[in-house]
């Protein structure tokens, strides 16, 4: 019985998606449009080959690899300055001061609005640009500055602020009673700040990488760029391959999800139960 | 010895107002005195331990400890707070060895340390738990462990017992009795409940305010162990429970 209530109650998830599904094949085989809505069975013979060529670009699984390769530096540079910065808004008032007006001025801009900008500034130079011998990878030659970029910008923000608010948030009686045991300076703020205000650190890490992956199909439209999901899906579109566009979606959202219950385990791990 | 002469402290309030929180306060504590604070809520209690502990600065006066001014908290002076007192991401143990690895003392040397000052306040068992784990008068015990495993020349507690239920505090206060008889140092203790401070302190010092300042010092010297029920507490417990409400 209770095993019965259980795969009915995993069961219920699927329901909808299955149903929309086969909506979906219903509609595609009445209308028989493959440009406009492709048949399911289509959209699965490109998911389930990844490694065949498509079209004239990388097979699915090599565009997979220079996203997800684009999104984790263009991630990595906004974790590397968003944290210390964040963390010193959080607890040096005077910092905060300083920076906040400028931080909120800037934020609400969409990443993409810095896409002409950005260009102006680095046009198509890319990480083979600096280092030559990554230029015969099929991976890391796809790499641009003015693509990472913009992932940087959509992961910085999320990263700032809710490290700000993980400074904010710790009980200043950690911080106080750890001042009267003699902690000051840097073990001050690697044995008490950073984990203190970790659990929130963390949400702003997925929030941050979430985003960045939402800016990478704008980002791989610029000009310069030949790979990644997100050229994929206009490349598709160009010759009006919709099975091929359907098929970058899913992997986009795939990608998507599953980096998201990543940081959510960890984030769940580091609640230590009741704080803050 | 510590030393507060004419200390104090203005603060600044968010719009700009000026709230005078301590004024005027002097006092002299001795070496392994235990003296606490009593007075109603907002009279300046925990302003003047968190002076003490270099948490806040004077605005007048000044705080001397063994003749050297106070400038900032440092491990000399040590604060166990009611509430968030442990860091929840350290275990047990390594709490307690928080402020000795500060000082840089090597890991082995710091845990059997830690584990030492645990075995005093009993929960040498909980060594490896996470404070999660722990009842909250046990993490006080934790809390006061901690602090001991520094050495510190003075140890401040604010209300240290106030989140407790009764019986649980009358346990810790028989723990802290326990514990000062074996690792006797000077304690600050603040409390607005008269019956802990007749059972802990040598001295009660009565708080009138706010602008705090002292009312009146009282030596309590009735004889230890102290009975709650004896006529000489209650006495005790009165005179300062008229004092106070005298302080309205
Ligand atoms: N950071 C602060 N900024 C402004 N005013 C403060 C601050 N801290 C305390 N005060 C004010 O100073 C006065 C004394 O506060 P304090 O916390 O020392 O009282 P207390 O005796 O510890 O009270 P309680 O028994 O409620 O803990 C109060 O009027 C309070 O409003
Ligand atoms: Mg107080």
């Amino acid at each position: 019985m209770r095993v019965i209530k259980r795969i009915g109650h995993h069961a219920r998830r699927f329901v909808l998606p299955l149903v929309l599904a086969a909506l979906w094949q219903v509609v595609a085989l009445w209308l028989d449009k493959q440009t406009i809505l492709p048949r399911l069975d289509a959209v699965a013979a490109v998911l389930f080959h990844p490694t065949a060529k498509i079209l004239i670009t990388g097979s699915l699984l090599e565009n997979m690899a220079v996203s997800l390769l684009r999104v984790i530096l263009g991630f990595l540079l906004a974790v590397i300055t968003a944290v210390p910065l964040g963390l010193a808004m959080g607890y040096f008032k005077t910092v905060n001061h300083m920076m906040d007006s400028t931080v909120e001025m800037l934020r609400p801009i969409p990443p993409l609005a810095w896409v002409p900008l950005i260009l102006a500034w680095m046009g198509i130079r890319g990480v083979p640009d600096m280092l030559p011998f990554l230029a015969a990878s099929p991976i890391w030659s796809g790499i641009q500055f003015s693509t990472l970029a913009i992932i940087f910008i959509g992961a910085f923000f999320p990263i700032l602020l809710n490290t700000i608010q993980g400074v904010h948030s710790i009980p200043r009686e950690y911080i106080e009673s750890a001042r009267t045991l003699g902690a000051k300076g840097w073990p001050l703020l690697v044995k008490i700040l950073i984990p203190a205000s970790l659990p929130l650190i963390v949400t702003g890490l997925r929030i941050g990488l979430g985003i960045g992956w939402m800016c990478l199909v704008a980002a791989e439209m610029m000009p310069g760029s030949s790979s990644g999901l997100g050229y994929l899906i206009w490349y598709a579109y160009e010759l009006l391959r919709a099975d091929i566009i359907v098929a970058g979606m899913v992997a986009i959202g795939v990608i998507g999800f599953f980096m998201d219950r990543g940081f959510r385990r960890l984030e769940s791990k580091l609640f230590w139960g009741g704080m803050g | 010895m510590l030393e507060l002469a004419g200390v104090g402290k203005v603060y600044s309030s968010i719009n700009g107002e000026k709230i005078e929180a301590v004024d005027n306060l002097s006092l002299v504590i001795v070496e392994n005195e235990l003296v606490c604070l009593v007075g109603r809520s907002g009279c300046g209690k925990t302003t003047t331990l968190r002076l003490i502990a270099g948490l806040e600065t004077p605005t007048r006066g000044r705080i001397l400890l063994s003749g050297k001014k106070v400038e900032g908290p440092s491990a000399e002076r040590c604060v166990v707070f009611q509430r968030y007192t442990l860091f929840p991401w350290r275990s047990v143990l390594a709490n307690v060895a928080f402020g000795l690895e500060m000082q840089g003392v090597s890991r082995a040397e710091r845990e059997k340390t830690a584990l030492d000052y645990l075995a005093l306040v009993g929960l040498e068992d909980q060594a490896r738990a996470y404070p999660v784990e722990l009842s909250g008068g046990m993490q006080q015990r934790v809390a006061v462990a901690r602090a001991l495993a520094t050495d510190p020349q003075v140890l401040l507690m604010d209300e240290p017992f106030g989140a407790l239920d009764a019986q649980t505090r009358a346990v810790l206060q028989q723990e802290l009795m326990r514990i000062w008889r074996v690792d006797r140092k000077t304690i600050v203790f603040v409390t607005h409940d008269i019956q802990e401070a007749v059972l802990l302190a040598d001295r009660v010092v009565v708080m009138q305010g706010p602008p705090g300042h002292i009312r009146e010092i009282i030596d309590c010297d009735l004889p230890r162990p102290r009975d709650r029920n004896s006529a000489a507490f209650m006495d005790m417990s009165d005179r300062i429970h008229l004092l106070l409400e005298g302080a309205e």
